[in-house]
């Protein structure tokens, strides 16, 4: 099924996409997805940006769909669905 | 009514009672750092009645570029003292004090509820780390006062309103995977001055909004500001009884 995942705000800047649809198979989680981003362009991103050795994010970030943010990763993707990626902001 | 506040007075819907709501109101903005000095400015500017300032640090040569309440002769200084005079010279009505000392779980149930002739009618948190926002938003929920937060790093920003006594209260752990609630934040954070400023006024705008009562700001709904093609996006999120900041707070968290 296709996934379509957005990179959002800073850290378009440091994707080598805005926007990448990847094919995952039925049933996928967004922890699949992330491992397919790993896969993907993990050894590209910018170690200020991906976390090599736990393949994630360094630092917090933010997943939604339709405006909504997710923060069960083991949730069940669904065909066709847009994923937004923003960094979630610490500073002040 | 002064003629200071003339401007914004006559603006439709705003009016003397308002003004005078604004007046009568009290904050507290935890942080003096880049958004800390634009929410401090136009909050006593606008005529906030009280205000008070914390934070323990010390003003450095690298704040100058957002930090526009300090000059280069502050520099070593404590920001709350700076902050407080140039507050006072800006705003000669507004009645600010400060409090110099980081937020910790510690001085938090003396610091957030303020005294109880002067308990806050909200608090701004213009802080720079998750686990002091944690404190925060915990000590605001349990005293019932309303906490506007602010964050911003390059050219980005958010702010999201939590009010424990407005239905569907969302805290800011909320929005994330349980796991990065506890995921380290990068250091240094890089920011244009610009964009604290933007943010800092947005916080502003919407305290101004929900102190008068010309504006009611709705729990549950993070602003998400992109300098990079200037816009605003909005994000919700589901209250989690998992959530590592508030899944312990309230009863209506879902299972």
């Amino acid at each position: 099924m296709k996934i379509v995942l957005e990179i959002c705000g800073m850290l378009r800047e440091k994707f080598p996409f805005d926007m990448h649809a990847f094919d995952l198979p039925e049933h996928s989680t967004v922890n699949d997805l992330i491992r397919r981003i790993d896969g993907h362009v993990g050894s590209q991103l910018p170690g200020s940006v991906w976390n090599r050795e736990k393949k994630f994010f360094r630092g917090p970030i933010t997943l939604s769909i339709d405006g909504v943010v997710i923060t069960d990763y083991s949730i069940e993707l669904k065909e066709n669905q847009h994923i937004k990626c923003n960094r979630f902001l610490i500073g002040g | 009514m002064s003629a200071r506040y003339d401007r914004q007075v006559n603006m439709p819907g705003f009016g003397i009672k308002a003004q005078k709501k604004l007046q009568n109101s009290s904050v507290l903005i935890l942080g003096v750092g880049g958004l800390g000095c634009a929410v401090a400015t136009y909050l006593s500017m606008a005529g906030v009645g009280r205000m008070t300032l914390c934070d323990g640090d010390v003003v450095g040569l690298s704040n100058l570029n957002r930090q526009f309440l300090y000059t280069g002769d502050d520099i070593g200084k404590s920001k709350v003292d700076c902050a407080v005079r140039a507050v006072e010279k800006m705003a000669p009505r507004v009645k600010v004090g400060g409090i110099n000392a980081y937020l910790t779980s510690d001085n938090a149930d003396v610091v957030v509820p303020g005294t109880q002739a002067g308990s806050y009618s909200m608090v701004l948190d213009c802080l720079d780390s998750f686990d002091a926002r944690k404190i925060a938003i915990q000590t605001c929920f349990a005293h019932n006062i309303p906490l506007l937060h602010g964050a911003c790093e390059e050219y980005q920003g958010q702010v999201l309103y939590m009010d424990p006594g407005l239905k569907d209260y969302v805290c800011l752990g909320c929005y994330l995977e349980k796991k990065q609630a506890s995921t380290p934040m990068i250091h240094p954070v890089w920011v244009l001055g610009a964009t604290a400023g933007i943010v800092g006024s947005m916080m502003a705008s919407m305290a101004v909004g929900a102190l008068t009562g010309t504006r009611m700001l709705k729990n549950n709904r993070i602003y998400c500001y992109d300098g990079m093609c200037q816009e605003i996006g909005k994000l919700s999120a589901h209250r989690s009884a998992g959530c590592p900041v508030c899944g312990n707070l309230g009863s209506d968290a879902e299972q």
